[in-house]
C-alpha cells in the first residue's frame, strides 16, 4: 500500500491584504503557515508516507522571504530519504529569478520547473510522478490536454501533480490558472491525480463503483480569509497498486478558524447596538477565531459604530474585523417631499444616485448621510471610519 | 385653514382641557406659566406628530418628553379643523411611546380620511393641507417675539437668516447655512483639496512605503545574485579544496616516497659505514706498507711473465714451423719429379696445350671447310654442265639474237600501236554517214512496201493511201538519197582504213614470230624472260671462272701440314708429360694429364718457396727468442732485487702487502665517502627524525584520503597557486556570508511593507472619499439653497407688498425680496427704494411680520393658509407700534385666522377695542372648556 500525503495552496508569507488584520496579527498568522507546514512534515514522519506532494502556491512568491525558505528546505530536507515533489502554481512561479532559485533545493525535493509534463520515476517505490509547473502568474493553455502515462512506467502507480483549475474548464470559462478538464486527467491513465488551487477541498473524479479517489484538491492546510466553509487540511491517500484503488483521509491542519457574522441593526438605538455587538463578540464559540462581523440595518441617524469601542470586548477573538454596512434611518421619501433645502438636496442626490454606481455612487450615499447629519446639526465624524 | 378646538387629554399642564377658536381673531391670555407655549407645541404635534422628521425610525422630538402629562394618564388629544373648502377634520393623537398613533375623521361624516405616511407611519396631512412642513410652519406662520432685532446690527441679514431659516428644513435652530457650515469645518479637517497635509503625509507614506517594498524586493534580486554568487564560490572552493587536496595529497605523497628513499639509502649507507670500518680494522696493519715502488715488481712480472710467455709462443711456433717444413719435404720429395720445372714449364705446357687445341680446331676447321667448297664445287660444276650443254645448244649468239628480237618486238608493238590509232580515227568518222543511209534506206523501203502492198487497193483506197503515206514515203527517199551521197564521200576513208588494217595484221604476225622464236629460246634455258636469261648466262660465265679458281687445292695442301703440327704438339707434350710420369692413355694427352703436370708444378714450386719461407721465419723466431730471454734474465734480477729491498720473499708476499695498503687505503677513502654520503643525504636530521617526519606524513596523507580530490599530477607551483586561490575564495566568501548576513539583517519583510502601504492607501482612499463626498454635500446643499432661493423669492414679491401694506396700514406698499433674500423697500417719504436696515425697527419688524406671511404663502403652493399663531409677539413693541401691530392682524384676520397668544393686558385690552365682529378671547386662568 503506497502512502502519499497531498497538500497545496500553503501560501506562506502572504501578508493578508484586505484582510484587515494589523502587522502584529498578519505576523502571528504568517506564523500560523509555518506551523502548518511543519505540521504537515511531521505528519508526514508520523504516518510514514512514501511520498508528500504539494500542489503549488507553497508560498508567495511577491514575499516569500529568504528566511521562510531557508526553514520550508531545512524542513524538506529533514524528511529525507522521504522524496517530496512541488508543482509550482501561480503564486509561486518557477522562472528565472524566482524565489525557487534564492536558496539551495534539498536533494529529496523533486521540483517540476517544466510548464510541460515531466515525468520523475520512483521504480524502487513502484511509482512514478507526473508533473509540471506554472512558469510565469498566468497559465492559459489545457496542458494537459492529450497526457497519457509513459509505457514506461506501465507498471507503476501513476501520479499527477499539478496546480490548476477545473471549474473553469469545467464550466468552458477562460481560465488564467491553467485550465484542466478531468476528462483529460480521466484519459491520462493516472491513478491519482493531486490538484492545488482551490482553497476549500474537494473531490474532482470518483470511481462510481469503487469510490475510489481519483483526483481531488486538499484545499489550503490554512484557512486565509473569511469565508472558507469547513475544516482544512490535508489529504493522506493510501493507494493500492495492485487493485488500482485509492481512498483519502482528511487530516485536520488549520491552526484557526474563520467566523463571518451578520447583524441587522435595524430598529436598535445606541445602546441596543452595543450590546448586540458585544453580545456576540463574547460568544465562546468565537474564542481564538478570527471574526469578521458585518452589520447591516437602518440605525438611528448620528451613531457611528467603531471597531476599537469593542476591542475590549474582542479580547478573546485572534482578531475582529467590523464591517459596517448600516445606514442613517433617514425617511429618504418624506425628506424629498419637503420643499426646503433639505428636500432639495435629498432629491438632488437621489437623481444623481440613481444614475451613478459603483464608488461614484457610494460616494454620493456619503455625501447624502453626511448633508442630512449637518442639516440635523451633527459634526461631521472626525475619525475616519 | 382654521382650527376649531383643541382637546388636550393630556398634555403638559392640561389635562381634560378645551380649547375653541373663532375663525378670525382669536387672543389667548394668561399669566406667565399658564400653558401659552404649551398650547403651541401642542397644535405643532397636533399637525405634524412629536416624532422627529426624516427619519426611518420612530424617534421622538425632545419636546415630547417635555409635554409628558403632568397629571399622568393618556398623553393624547385631540384638534378639530376646517378647510377652506369647508371640510370639518377631526385628528386625533396618542402621544405614548408605546401607543402612538392617530386618526383623521371628517368630523361631519364620520369617516376616516387617510393621507400618504412616512416610514414611521407619521400621516402626512399637515404638510398636504397646509403645503408646508413643520420647520416652515414654525419659522413662517408661528411667529416669535419681534423686536429683538433692534440689538444687532444688521437686522437686514437677521431677517435674512430668518428667512433661510425657514428655507432650511429640520429642526427649528437648524437650516442650510449651519449645514454648511458643519460640512465645511469637516472638510477643513481633512483638507479641501488633495494637497492638504494629511494627504501629502500620507501621500509621502506611500512613497516611502513603496520604495521600500521596491527596496525588499531589489534586496532579495540582490541576495539572490549574492547566493548565488556563494554558490559558485562554494563550488569553486570546493574545486579548489578539492585540487589543493589532490596536490597536497601528492605533495605528501612523494615526500612519504623520498623519505622513506631517504631512510632506506640512509639505512644502507650505515650498514656500508660499518662494513668499510671492519674492513678500515682488518686493513689497517698495511696501513705503514710504502707503495712509491708497489707498481713497479708488478710491471716487471708482467712483463717477466709476457716475455715467458712470448718466448713459449716463438717456441712453439718454431716448433710448428719446423713440423711443417717437414710436411713440406716430404710432400716435394713425393713430387720429386717435378722439381726443377719453374713457372716457365707451366707456362709452356699451358701454350703447348692451346697451340696443339688450336691446332686441333685448325684442322677441324679446314676439314669443314674442305668438305664444304667440295660440295659447293660439285654442285657449280654439275650447273655448269647444265648450262655449258645449254648455251652450246643454244650457240653463243642467242643472247644477241634475243636481244634483237626484244627490240623488233618493240618496234613492231609501236608500229601497232600507230596503226590502231588510225584505225580508230576512221571509224568514228565512217558512222554517223552509215547510220543516216541506214535509216534513210529503212525508211524508203518501208514506204515503198507500204505502197506496193496498196496498189490492190481501190483507186479512192489508193488516193487515201498515197495521201497517207506520200509523206513518211517522200521523208524516206530523200532520207536514203542523201546516204547515197554521204556513201560516196566516205569511200576513200575506208580504203585508207583496209589498208592500215593489212598492214597492221603483218606488223602483228611479225610479232608472234619473235615473240614465238624468243619463247623458244627462253624455254630451252628454261628462264622465264630474258632478264632471267642474262642472269643465267653470267651465273654460266661466273662458274666457269670460279671453277678455274684453285682455293680448294689450296686448302687440301693446308691439312697435311695442319695434321703435321699437330702431331708435333701431341708429341711435345706427351714427352713432357712422361718425363715427370704422367702417361695419358692411348698417348693421347687429356686436360686431366695437363692439369695435373701443371698442378704438381705449381705445388712443388710452391712448397719449394714456402719451405724457403718458413726457413727464414724460423730463423727470425729462434732471433726473437734468444733477445726474450735475455730480457727474462734481466727482469729476474730486477725483481729479485725489489723483493729484497722490500723485505718480501716473493712476488706473492709483495703483492699480499700492497694489497693490503692499497684495501685500507680503499675502505678508508670508502668509508670517508660513505660518510659524507650519510651526511648529505641527512642533511643535518637523523634517521630516527626521518622515520618520525615519515609517520606524520602518512598520517597526513592517510587524512587527505577521506577528502575528496582532483586527479594529478600536480606541481609545487600549482600548489601554491591553489593555495592562494582557496585562500582568497574562503575570504570571498566569507566576506560574502558576512554581506549575505548583514543583508539578511537590514532586509525588510515585503509583506509587513505591503501592509503598511495597504492600510495607508485604505486611509488615502478613504479620506479621498470622505473629501469627495463632502465636497458633494456641500455643493448640492449650495445648489439646493440657490434653487430654492431662486424659485420662492419671486413668490415671496407677489404677496409681501400687500401683507406689507396691511400691517404698516398702507405705508410700504412696494418691498421686495432678491433672490439672495435682501429685503428693500420704496420709502415714501423719497420714494427710494431702500435696504431695509435703513428703516426703523419697528418698520424693519413689520416688514419681517410680512415677509414671513408672504413666505408662508409662497412656500403653502397656495394650499390653505395656515393660522397666523403668535406668541406675544409684541412685547418689545411700545404702546403705538403694539396697536398697529393688532390693528394689522385685525385685518389680517379678515381673511385668515390669527391666534395670538399673550400675558400682556395691553395686547388684550388693545384687542378687544380694535377686533371687531369674530374676536374671541381665550383666558386660560379661567375654568377651561371641558372636552
Amino acid at each position: 500500500m503506497l502512502r502519499i500525503l497531498h497538500t497545496a495552496d500553503l501560501h506562506l508569507d502572504t501578508p493578508f491584504t484586505g484582510s484587515g488584520l494589523d502587522r502584529e496579527r498578519v505576523t502571528q498568522r504568517r506564523a500560523d503557515l509555518i506551523t502548518v507546514f511543519r505540521r504537515i512534515i511531521e505528519l508526514a514522519r508520523e504516518r510514514d508516507v512514501h511520498a508528500l506532494l504539494i500542489a503549488g502556491d507553497l508560498f508567495e512568491e511577491d514575499y516569500v522571504t529568504s528566511a521562510t525558505l531557508q526553514l520550508v528546505f531545512g524542513l524538506i530536507a529533514g524528511l529525507a530519504p522521504t522524496p517530496v515533489f512541488i508543482s509550482p502554481g501561480n503564486h509561486d512561479p518557477c522562472h528565472d529569478g524566482s524565489p525557487w532559485q534564492l536558496e539551495s533545493l534539498p536533494p529529496n525535493l523533486h521540483l517540476f520547473s517544466q510548464q510541460s509534463p515531466t515525468t520523475i520515476a520512483l521504480p524502487e517505490h513502484g511509482f512514478a510522478v507526473h508533473g509540471l509547473g506554472f512558469r510565469a502568474p498566468h497559465v492559459t493553455g489545457q496542458l494537459w490536454k492529450g497526457f497519457a502515462v509513459p509505457t514506461s512506467c506501465a507498471g507503476l502507480v501513476n501520479i499527477i501533480l499539478t496546480h490548476g483549475a477545473v471549474r473553469e474548464a469545467e464550466e468552458g470559462r477562460a481560465a488564467k490558472y491553467l485550465p484542466i478538464d478531468p476528462a483529460d486527467l480521466n484519459a491520462g491513465g493516472a491513478d491519482y491525480v493531486a490538484l492545488g488551487h482551490y482553497h476549500t477541498g474537494f473531490t474532482v473524479l470518483e470511481d462510481r463503483f469503487t469510490h475510489s479517489i481519483r483526483a481531488a484538491y486538499p484545499g489550503a492546510p490554512e484557512p486565509l480569509r473569511a469565508g472558507r466553509s469547513g475544516d482544512h487540511g490535508v489529504l493522506l491517500l493510501a493507494i493500492d497498486a495492485a487493485a488500482r484503488t485509492c481512498t483519502a483521509e482528511r487530516i485536520v491542519t488549520q491552526q484557526r478558524r474563520y467566523r463571518r457574522l451578520e447583524l441587522d441593526l435595524t430598529g436598535l438605538d445606541a445602546g441596543a447596538i452595543d450590546a448586540v455587538i458585544i453580545r456576540a463578540v463574547r460568544d465562546p464559540e468565537l474564542a481564538g477565531a478570527l471574526v469578521e462581523m458585518r452589520l447591516f440595518g437602518r440605525i438611528p441617524p448620528g451613531i457611528h459604530i467603531r471597531a476599537q469601542d469593542y476591542q475590549d470586548a474582542a479580547q478573546g477573538l485572534f482578531s475582529f474585523l467590523l464591517i459596517d454596512d448600516t445606514a442613517p434611518d433617514f425617511d429618504l421619501e418624506s425628506i424629498a417631499g419637503e420643499e426646503t433645502a433639505r428636500g432639495a438636496f435629498v432629491r438632488m442626490l437621489r437623481e444623481q444616485m440613481a444614475a451613478a454606481e459603483g464608488t461614484e455612487k457610494e460616494m454620493l450615499e456619503d455625501a447624502l448621510w453626511l448633508g442630512l447629519d449637518a442639516f440635523d446639526g451633527r459634526a461631521v465624524e472626525e475619525v475616519l471610519p | 385653514m382654521r382650527i376649531d378646538r383643541l382637546d388636550l387629554t393630556g398634555f403638559g399642564r392640561f389635562s381634560g382641557r378645551s380649547i375653541a377658536f373663532g375663525p378670525g381673531f382669536n387672543l389667548v391670555h394668561g399669566p406667565n406659566e399658564a400653558g401659552k407655549s404649551t398650547l403651541l407645541s401642542f397644535i405643532e404635534l397636533m399637525l405634524y406628530g412629536a416624532k422627529k422628521e426624516g427619519v426611518g425610525k420612530r424617534i421622538f422630538l425632545p419636546v415630547h418628553e417635555q409635554y409628558q402629562p403632568w397629571s399622568g394618564g393618556a398623553y393624547a388629544g385631540r384638534m378639530l379643523f376646517t378647510l377652506a373648502d369647508g371640510r370639518s377634520l377631526e385628528i386625533t393623537r396618542n402621544f405614548d411611546r408605546e401607543r402612538d398613533e392617530l386618526s383623521l375623521i371628517d368630523a361631519v361624516l364620520g369617516t376616516e380620511i387617510e393621507f400618504p405616511r412616512d416610514r414611521r407611519g407619521e400621516m402626512l396631512f399637515a404638510r398636504e393641507l397646509l403645503g408646508m412642513t413643520r420647520s416652515v410652519f414654525l419659522n413662517t406662520v408661528m411667529i416669535p417675539q419681534m423686536g429683538l432685532a433692534e440689538g444687532i446690527d444688521d437686522p437686514d441679514n437677521e431677517l435674512r437668516q430668518d428667512l433661510l431659516k425657514a428655507l432650511a428644513g429640520g429642526a427649528r435652530d437648524r437650516s442650510a447655512a449651519s449645514a454648511l457650515s458643519i460640512l465645511n469645518r469637516a472638510l477643513e479637517n481633512i483638507g479641501r483639496t488633495d494637497r492638504g497635509k494629511r494627504d501629502a503625509l500620507l501621500r509621502e507614506t506611500i512613497a516611502r512605503l513603496e520604495e521600500e517594498l521596491k527596496r525588499a524586493r531589489d534586496h532579495r534580486i540582490q541576495l539572490q545574485m549574492n547566493r548565488e554568487r556563494a554558490r559558485a564560490i562554494e563550488a569553486d572552493l570546493e574545486r579548489s579544496t578539492g585540487l589543493l587536496a589532490a596536490l597536497q595529497w601528492q605533495m605528501a605523497t612523494d615526500r612519504a616516497a623520498e623519505l622513506e628513499q631517504r631512510i632506506v639509502r640512509a639505512r644502507e649507507l650505515a650498514a656500508r659505514i660499518e662494513e668499510e670500518a671492519a674492513a678500515v680494522e682488518q686493513y689497517r696493519p698495511f696501513r705503514e706498507v710504502d707503495l712509491r715502488n708497489a707498481d713497479k715488481p708488478i710491471g716487471l712480472e708482467d712483463q717477466l711473465q709476457a716475455t715467458r710467455t712470448a718466448i713459449a709462443e716463438l717456441e712453439k711456433k718454431i716448433a710448428d714451423i719446423e713440423n711443417e717444413l717437414r710436411g713440406n719435404k716430404e710432400k716435394v720429395q713425393e713430387l720429386n719429379a717435378f722439381r726443377g720445372l719453374g713457372p716457365e714449364a707451366v707456362t709452356e705446357m699451358i701454350e703447348l696445350r692451346a697451340e696443339w687445341r688450336a691446332a686441333q680446331e685448325a684442322i677441324v676447321r679446314v676439314r669443314g671447310e674442305v668438305e664444304g667448297n667440295l660440295a659447293k664445287v660439285r654442285e657449280k660444276q654439275q650447273r655448269f654442265s647444265e648450262l655449258e650443254t645449254l648455251f652450246t645448244a643454244l650457240g653463243d649468239d642467242a643472247g644477241l639474237r634475243l636481244e634483237e628480237l626484244n627490240r623488233r618486238e618493240a618496234e613492231l608493238t609501236a608500229e601497232l600501236e600507230g596503226l590502231t590509232d588510225r584505225a580508230g580515227e576512221q571509224s568514228s568518222r565512217q558512222g554517223p554517214q552509215r547510220a543516216l543511209s541506214l535509216a534513210g534506206g529503212v525508211v524508203a523501203i518501208v514506204s515503198l512496201i507500204a505502197a506496193g502492198a496498196l496498189y490492190g487497193l481501190d483507186f479512192l483506197g489508193v488516193i487515201e493511201v498515197g495521201l497517207l503515206w506520200a509523206i513518211p514515203a517522200g521523208i524516206g527517199l530523200i532520207a536514203a538519197l542523201a546516204a547515197l551521197i554521204f556513201r560516196g564521200r566516205g569511200g576513200a576513208l575506208e580504203n585508207s582504213m583496209r589498208e592500215v588494217t593489212v598492214i597492221f595484221e603483218d606488223t602483228q604476225e611479225e610479232r608472234k614470230a619473235v615473240r614465238k622464236e624468243r619463247a623458244t629460246i627462253l624455254s630451252l634455258a628454261s628462264v622465264k624472260d630474258y632478264d632471267a636469261f642474262i642472269k643465267q648466262r653470267m651465273e654460266y660465265e661466273g662458274l666457269r671462272d670460279s671453277l678455274a679458281d684453285n682455293a680448294v687445292l689450296i686448302q687440301q695442301k693446308r691439312l697435311p701440314h695442319l695434321e703435321d703440327e699437330l702431331e708435333k704438339l701431341r708429341f711435345q707434350i706427351v714427352d713432357r708429360l712422361k718425363n715427370v710420369g704422367i702417361t695419358a692413355p692411348r698417348d693421347v694427352p687429356g686436360d686431366d694429364e695437363i692439369n695435373r703436370y701443371i698442378e704438381n708444378v705449381r705445388t712443388v714450386q710452391e712448397l719449394e718457396e714456402k719451405h724457403h719461407h718458413k726457413l727464414e721465419s724460423r730463423d727470425e723466431w729462434r732471433a726473437e727468442l734468444g733477445k726474450r730471454q735475455t730480457e727474462l734474465d734481466g727482469f729476474t734480477r730486477e725483481l729479485q732485487a725489489i723483493y729484497r729491498a722490500a723485505g718480501c720473499r716473493n712476488y706473492a708476499d709483495f703483492v699480499s702487502r700492497v694489497e693490503g695498503r692499497r684495501a685500507f687505503d680503499k675502505h678508508q677513502a670508502n668509508l670517508d665517502r660513505q660518510r659524507d654520503n650519510l651526511e648529505n643525504l641527512l642533511h643535518g636530521a637523523t634517521i630516527e627524525s626521518l622515520e618520525k617526519e615519515r609517520e606524520a606524513v602518512r598520517e597526513l596523507i592517510a587524512d587527505l584520503d577521506q577528502r575528496e580530490k582532483l586527479a594529478g599530477p600536480f606541481n609545487t607551483s600549482e600548489l601554491e597557486e591553489a593555495k592562494q586561490r582557496t585562500e582568497a575564495l574562503r575570504q570571498e566568501r566569507d566576506t560574502l556570508a558576512g554581506t549575505i548576513e548583514t543583508m539578511n539583517r537590514a532586509a525588510r519583510d515585503p509583506g509587513l511593507v505591503e501592509i503598511e502601504l495597504e492600510a495607508a492607501r485604505v486611509e488615502l482612499e478613504r479620506i479621498a472619499r470622505r473629501r469627495g463626498a463632502l465636497i458633494i454635500a456641500l455643493e448640492t446643499i449650495e445648489e439646493a439653497a440657490t434653487r430654492l432661493h431662486a424659485g420662492i423669492a419671486p413668490l415671496i414679491n407677489e404677496n409681501i407688498g400687500a401683507y406689507s401694506a396691511a400691517i404698516t396700514g398702507g405705508r410700504y406698499r412696494d418691498v421686495k425680496v432678491d433672490d439672495s433674500f435682501t429685503v428693500r423697500v420704496r420709502a415714501p417719504e423719497t420714494d427710494a427704494v431702500v435696504p431695509v436696515h435703513n428703516l426703523s425697527a419697528g418698520a424693519r419688524d413689520q416688514l419681517f411680520f410680512a415677509a414671513r406671511l408672504a413666505l408662508s404663502d409662497a412656500l403653502s403652493h397656495g394650499r390653505d393658509p395656515a393660522p397666523l399663531l403668535l406668541d406675544d409677539s409684541f412685547v418689545e413693541y411700545d404702546a403705538a407700534r403694539a396697536a398697529e401691530a393688532i390693528a394689522a392682524l385685525t385685518r389680517i384676520a379678515a381673511g385668515r385666522q390669527v391666534i395670538l397668544f399673550t400675558c400682556h393686558e395691553r395686547e388684550r385690552e388693545l384687542a378687544r377695542r380694535q377686533a371687531g365682529e369674530g374676536f374671541r378671547e381665550i383666558d386660560l386662568a379661567q375654568e377651561p372648556d371641558r372636552a
